[in-house]
């Protein structure tokens, strides 16, 4: 609090000083300054003189400026992330202050929540607690909505096709595994026929097992076929999908209330509107 | 994504490729067990004669005669097998059946010269016979 309400010099001269109230630091300090340039141009007479002159000021002072401070803490939602600016003046993270009593002015900011202006009244020698949730901006509501959107697009011209490709991979190494085993019955005949001892059983595996098992073979490499084509239509639609989907930009989130906040601002009118900015500079830094 | 089905397509179409369908029935003919065997031939005629055969001095009957060799070489080791022979002549078959006929029989009787008589030799193995090789030989006493 020190710092946004007394020059720095005069900071470091009531920092000695912890034990005055606020009125009195300000009076000691600038007798202090006082001193400091008497001495200076080496005039004890003038730094009699005032001395008892900004003795005088102290007491005066300390009558007229007996305006005392309160504390408050603020409780905002959310807690870590949001800013406030104190008097249109001083932007500050802090969330327990003393002030001096009267009525102050804070404007209070968060990523992606709107910018709530109030005016919180301070009572001398009371402790206040203040709590405020800030809603979320308007652009950011539209920015979700957008994000959903884009994403259940994308879910949908991606994430789709994808599952569909892999299905089809699925079903095409079943069918792979169906031609597979038909070739396998199919080399085993031609094991058993190098093999066979009895005519009758090569009359028989020629005639009949064979032919089934070719059969067998034709009708898998038949479906395994089948399921390359769906798997390669679909790889096809998911790379289409894809390269489509690629070209829808997602949604970005400019936090308008933070260019609101930090005093740039846009203003719509009927030719158009026009920027606003607003420049706040701390001289007590 | 894409370069993965770029890798899985030539891998899917190579595997069609691997397993293809080249057993043909037509074309398995390497057994010598089989009907439609073709190698080298089981059975082989060694020689062949036509003969007079006498009761004393007198001339009973002309027989055509033919000694054969089986190929058991070409057979799996081990392979139990009987010959059987087949009679043929002017469309009469003469089947000998499963049994070996005794060494009087292996013979056309009372022929004819100039007339050409065909035996049809086969292997029976396990009940069922296998490829006939059929040897001609011309009466010609």
């Amino acid at each position: 609090m020190r710092e946004w309400l007394l020059p720095r010099k005069m900071l470091l001269i009531a920092d000695k000083a912890e034990h005055m109230n606020m009125a009195q630091r300000v009076v000691t300090a600038s007798l202090m300054l006082h001193r400091e340039k008497a001495l200076q141009r080496s005039d004890l007479g003038m730094l009699i003189g005032r001395t008892y002159l900004s003795l005088a000021c102290v007491i005066i002072a300390g009558a007229s400026m007996a305006q005392s401070s309160g504390k408050i803490r603020l409780q905002i939602d959310p807690p870590r992330t949001f800013t406030y600016k104190l008097d249109h003046r001083f932007t500050m993270q802090e969330a327990d202050l003393e002030l001096l009593e009267g009525a102050h002015h804070f404007s209070f900011w968060a990523p992606q929540r709107k910018v709530v202006d109030t005016t919180i009244t301070m009572v001398g020698g009371t402790d206040k607690v203040f709590s405020l949730r800030l809603p979320f901006s308007t652009e950011y509501l539209v920015y979700q909505r957008d994000l959903r959107s884009y994403r259940k697009d994308m879910r949908v011209q991606r994430l789709l096709p994808v599952s569909a490709t892999g299905l089809s991979l699925i079903y095409t190494a079943v069918k792979f595994g169906q031609l597979k085993k038909a070739h396998d019955k199919l080399e085993s005949d031609r094991t058993a026929y190098n093999d066979a001892t009895s005519p009758y059983a090569i009359t028989y595996l020629k005639g009949d097992v064979i032919p089934v098992h070719k059969d067998e073979f034709d009708k898998a490499r038949s479906g395994y076929r089948v399921a390359v084509g769906i798997t390669v239509l679909f790889a096809g639609v998911t790379t289409y999908m894809y390269l489509r989907s690629a070209k829808r930009a997602k949604p970005e989130f400019h936090d308008a209330e933070k260019v609101r906040f930090d005093g740039l601002s846009w203003a719509p009118g009927v030719n158009g509107g026009e920027w606003n900015c607003g420049l706040t500079w701390n001289f007590t830094r | 994504m894409n370069r993965a089905f770029l890798f899985i397509l030539p891998l899917a179409l190579s595997l069609v490729g691997c397993l293809k369908d080249d057993v043909d029935p037509a074309k398995l003919t390497s057994n010598p067990l089989d009907q439609d065997y073709d190698g080298p031939a089981l059975i082989e005629l060694v020689s062949d004669t036509t003969r007079i055969v006498y009761d004393g001095l007198n001339p009973v009957d002309t027989v055509v005669e033919q000694i054969i060799n089986v190929r058991a070489d070409l057979l799996a080791p081990g392979t139990d097998y009987k010959l059987y022979v087949t009679l043929v002549n002017t469309g009469a078959v003469f089947d000998y059946s499963s049994e070996i006929p005794p060494p009087q029989d292996r013979a056309y009787h009372h022929v004819v010269p100039g007339v050409a008589y065909c035996y049809d030799y086969q292997l029976v193995v396990q009940f069922s016979r296998t490829k006939a090789y059929r040897f001609c030989t011309t009466a010609n006493p």
